[in-house]
């Protein structure tokens, strides 16, 4: 009873195989598939329900993030990127427009930053000689500081100048005095101001007697 | 282009011994010819109010203490004052305290009875203005002094090249004709 039944299965089990090899054969899948209307299938997908059902922190730690980034070339990305076309996409007038220049002035502690500012050493670099020589400020000093009087009492005081410091020249050798001295007072002089003592300036008592 | 840091300022700086001496000399000049008027103004006064002439070169101890007291006046008050004297002022020197103040009148009073002496042994006490780094003498010493530059020679400095710049703008203004 049983052999009858499985010899039946077995011809119908290779009926069908030769019939579907036949039908596959048959069917042409290019014309199949031109058929299919694939936005009407995407749109029967419920997309939301999909990923609903996705978990995507697990799929985020199954990220290898190092591994990704390795595999980037950032130079060859950066070099894709035209920083110009951004730059003049960018609207900087609306950005500045939109800066409250008075608030942040505000803010700003000028005390603060006068305070850190060296003044005395940026009156140091100043070129106060070639700025009264080759300015007018040359003229408005001369016009209202100068005098038959003033000039010859400069002339006069350069000239005192020089002789002392000729004949303390000639004492500090003597007298065999180097390093720095004194200069003048302590009120009057801090104890920055001490030269050495073989310094002369009447050079520059010359200089204001010529 | 010259380094501004060349032309050093030398206010405050110990004043040398040129320039003291020379201010002193002209300072003894001054009070004197100022003496020398005030004689002839008292002499013409008595002279107008008595009718009599007198002849103070036969008052030798009288000239004596007039010179003394005057010279007394001359520069302790402008001492006291104004820390210079007309001599000094004409060359740019001040006396100030040893540490840089200004003077007291006592000590413009001691300065001034103590320079006789400075002056009296040979000199003695004026070795210190040559040879001492503060440039004191006895006189300073006692009175606890020192004499600086008053004047800025930096400005005198800038006045100089403003004549300069001056002059050179005339000559291509002339040379522009």
């Amino acid at each position: 009873m049983s052999s009858a039944p499985r010899g039946f299965d077995r011809l119908a089990q290779m009926i069908a195989e030769q019939v579907v090899g036949r039908v596959v054969e048959a069917i042409d899948i290019d014309a199949l598939v031109q058929q299919v209307d694939i936005d009407a299938l995407v749109a029967r997908v419920d997309v939301d329900g999909l990923l609903e059902r996705v978990d995507v922190e697990r799929v985020i730690e199954r990220i290898d993030v190092n591994g990704v980034v390795a595999r980037v070339d950032v130079a060859e990305l950066i070099d894709a990127i035209d920083v110009e076309a951004i730059v003049s996409r960018v609207d900087v007038q609306a950005i500045v427009d939109r800066i409250d220049v008075g608030a942040l002035v505000d803010r700003i502690d000028v005390d603060r930053i006068m305070d850190r500012i060296d003044v005395q050493e940026i009156a140091n670099r100043i070129d106060v000689d070639a700025l009264v020589e080759q300015t007018e400020l040359g003229s408005i000093i001369a016009r209202s500081t100068s005098g038959v009087l003033t000039e010859g009492l400069d002339l006069i005081r350069s000239q005192g100048v020089g002789l002392d410091d000729f004949v303390n020249r000639w004492v500090n050798r003597a007298m065999r005095r180097h390093g720095e001295q004194p200069v003048g007072p302590p009120l009057l002089i801090p104890a920055a101001g001490a030269l050495p003592a073989s310094t002369s300036s009447l050079e520059q008592a010359k200089d204001h007697a010529s | 282009m010259r380094n501004p840091r060349g032309s050093v300022s030398r206010q405050g700086n110990y004043a040398g011994a040129i320039s003291r001496l020379v201010a002193f000399a002209a300072d003894v000049a001054i009070a004197w010819a100022t003496l020398l008027f005030l004689v002839g103004v008292v002499s013409a006064t008595i002279t107008f109010l008595t009718g009599r002439s007198i002849d103070f070169r036969s008052l030798h101890l009288l000239a004596i203490v007039v010179v003394v007291v005057w010279s007394l006046i001359y520069f302790s008050y402008q001492w006291a004052l104004s820390g210079k004297t007309v001599g000094m002022a004409l060359f740019g020197l001040r006396v100030v305290t040893a540490e840089g103040g200004g003077i007291r009148s006592r000590q413009a009073v001691t300065r001034t009875l103590a320079l006789p002496f400075s002056i009296a042994i040979a000199g003695l006490g004026l070795f210190g203005i040559v040879f001492r780094i503060d440039h004191r003498g006895w006189h300073d010493r006692l009175a606890g002094t020192c004499v600086v530059y008053d004047w800025d020679a930096r400005a005198a400095r800038l006045r100089w090249l403003a004549r300069q710049h001056d002059l050179a703008e005339a000559g291509q203004s002339r040379s522009a004709q």
